[in-house]
């Protein structure tokens, strides 16, 4: 079975944990955002791992900084 | 109230809140839900030693749930617990410990004694509640610190959470990235207690009644189409029942709201030997046609109790959204699986409570008594013989520390016949006591029908060559009885002492629901109340004028621990 993530859902969680009226651009990289610091980033984590039953590697953590990087690693663990 | 727009629309949205508040919890779905209604604000300050942002992060929708919004203040990781990185007044200091990061505290007994120390130094900066949630926490270490007497100092069940969540309750692989050992969901799980339970029982009040629909809620089907044979106890109604008998045991009143004939609810419950719940379990019955929130007021009437303090359950989200257009009864949704209306249940503020008072175990048959006495004030031909046909026994505790958890709870419970509003809570209390024993008394009220329990308390302190009285509270289960005079003017006598003060200055605020108390100092002090609240004096002399012990029983316990 394939899953689809669409990077327009991450977009809207990431908007909705970070408290943004708009939605972030999906290559618009974590720095660029200032709302998106260590704090909001576990946030992040925890919001993705809970809506799509997944587990990131702890060495995943640090790399999930663009919805882009996000959407593209749900779908591998979402493959798997 | 809200404009009844509002107050339906939330009564409403708390029903369809329910389900991502009280199933599975996940954090986006959380993190989406807004309350558009107005809300109470709570200052928390947290010392902690391991990352608490991710509770924090989480407790929004459900302290909106029950009107709260929460303010954290989030010191710096301190494993040492100084407390001296901020100050200010706050509702509440959280204690957010991971005792596995504190060094040197191997042994029960090292650990117990580091916490009572360290919760020592932060009473002796602040009267605020202390709420103190520690893992691991054993049996061992939690009884020694709860009996360390220190007021207002709570200690948080974690590890019933850890026990259920088993390893699920820390998470190894996110530990270094949130900060803290907990899993993701003992975080949200933590948050909800946190938001629903433990922070209203510190800073809230008491929930005193549950108001309950019949078909849909404590059983599924309809009675008075299926029969009172026909309808079905699903287990899940079956926990609920039985989860309202506990409460009951408890003494939270139950009361039924229901549109169907009394004659059928009567046989139904003496039919139905599988319902927990009997019919005597409850305290007051509206069965009619008529609209609920009138219903709800009668039942409040009848328990004596403010309508803000009952809950009100029912399976129809439109039956809860009209009662809450006129009523702020607190609503909750009856769901189809009884369980998880136990779940909505446990978590409205106010239903838990750090422990149940000998008081609350009274208030049951104490209510029962007040018909009685009621038939007896209207049959006795004088005051004098209705007050001696009770056979009333008056205790006055002067300084009783052994009496400062009952006496912070009426100051916070008390609405009706409190002077001041002010809600002093045990270590407050337990101050005033400390710098003069006859700063604080209590009364105690027995009759030949029931014991009252402790109804009565009033502070002041000497403020030369006056006394300031700034806090006067009875319970309402007290009032009707014809006895404030003689109760207050006695406890006033004894909060004198032997200061003899030129007048007696009492501090008023004018609220909602005090309009009782006004009148009785209005009327006690011959004098108006100012109808913007401030202060009310009255001469000594015209207090000790008052006393009298005319068909009462008194007995007066100075400096006296309770039995």
């Amino acid at each position: 079975m394939t899953c689809i993530v669409a990077d327009d859902e991450i977009q809207s969680l990431v908007a909705q944990v970070l408290g943004l009226s708009e939605l972030p651009a999906v290559d618009l990289s974590r720095s660029e955002i200032p709302q998106w610091d260590s704090l909001k980033h576990v946030e992040i984590v925890f919001a993705l791992e809970d809506r799509y039953n997944v587990q990131f590697d702890e060495a995943e953590f640090a790399g999930l900084t663009t919805v882009a990087v996000i959407a593209a690693s749900l779908r591998a663990h979402l493959a798997a | 109230m809200l404009p009844i727009a509002d107050s339906a629309a939330r009564a409403i949205a708390r029903a369809e809140w329910q389900p991502l508040l009280f199933d599975r919890l996940h954090r986006a779905e959380l993190s989406a839900l807004r309350a558009p209604w107005p809300s109470r604000k709570v200052r928390a300050r947290v010392h902690r030693n391991h990352a608490f942002e991710p509770v924090a992060s989480a407790t929004p929708p459900f302290a909106a749930w029950n009107g709260l919004t929460v303010d954290w203040v989030i010191g710096p990781y301190d494993d040492t617990f100084t407390f001296d990185w901020t100050e200010g007044a706050f509702d509440a200091e959280i204690l957010w410990i991971d005792a596995a990061r504190l060094d040197g505290l191997a042994g029960d007994d090292v650990w117990a004694a580091w916490l009572i120390d360290r919760v020592g130094a932060l009473r002796a900066q602040t009267s605020a509640p202390i709420l103190i949630l520690a893992w691991p926490l054993s049996p061992a270490v939690r009884a020694r610190v709860g009996a360390a007497g220190i007021h207002a100092m709570y200690l948080a069940d974690l590890e019933t959470i850890a026990h259920r969540l088993n390893e699920h309750w820390t998470d190894a692989r996110t530990a270094d990235l949130s900060g803290t050992r907990l899993s993701n969901r003992s975080c949200l799980e933590v948050a909800r207690e946190l938001a629903c339970s433990w922070l209203p029982a510190t800073v809230g009040v008491p929930i005193k009644a549950i108001a309950l629909d019949l078909d849909g809620t404590l059983y599924d089907g309809v009675l008075g189409e299926d029969g009172e044979q026909s309808v079905v106890l699903t287990p899940g109604h079956e926990g609920l029942q039985a989860y309202l008998v506990e409460l009951h045991q408890r003494g939270i009143f139950l009361a039924l709201v229901s549109r169907n004939e009394l004659a059928d609810i009567e046989r139904m419950f003496d039919r139905r030997r599988d319902f927990p719940l009997r019919l005597g379990h409850f305290s007051s019955i509206e069965a009619s046609w008529g609209d609920k929130a009138s219903a709800l007021e009668r039942v409040a009437a009848q328990l004596r109790i403010g309508a803000d303090a009952m809950i009100f359950v029912d399976d129809n989200p439109g039956e809860l959204a009209a009662a809450a257009s006129r009523s702020p009864a607190v609503t909750v949704h009856a769901r189809p699986d009884g369980a998880q209306t136990v779940e909505a249940l446990r978590h409205v503020a106010g239903v838990f409570r750090w422990g149940t008072s000998a008081e609350d175990l009274l208030r049951t048959a104490d209510l029962n008594a007040a018909a009685v006495r009621t038939s007896l004030m209207r049959d006795e031909p004088s005051p004098e013989s209705y007050l001696r046909s009770l056979g009333i026994q008056l205790e006055f505790y002067v300084g009783a520390m052994d009496l400062v958890p009952r006496m912070a709870e009426l100051s916070r419970k008390t609405n009706q016949f409190n002077l001041s509003l002010r809600r002093l809570n045990e270590a407050e209390i337990a101050q005033r006591i400390a710098e003069r024993s006859a700063n604080v008394v209590a009364v105690r009220l027995r009759d030949r029908l029931s014991d009252s329990g402790i109804i009565a308390v009033v502070v002041g302190t000497p403020m030369h060559p006056d006394m300031r009285v700034e806090l006067l509270a009875v319970s309402c289960r007290a009032l009707g009885r014809r006895l404030e005079d003689t109760m207050l003017s006695r406890a006033l006598l004894l909060l004198a002492g032997d200061e003899q003060p030129a007048k007696l200055s009492f501090e008023i605020a004018k609220g909602p629901r005090n309009s009782p108390a006004l009148d009785w100092i209005t009327r006690f002090a011959g004098l108006a109340a100012p109808s913007d609240g401030g202060r009310i004096e009255v001469e000594y002399a015209r207090v000790r004028a008052m006393v009298t012990s005319r068909a009462v029983e008194i007995v007066v316990h100075e400096r006296a621990v309770a039995s």
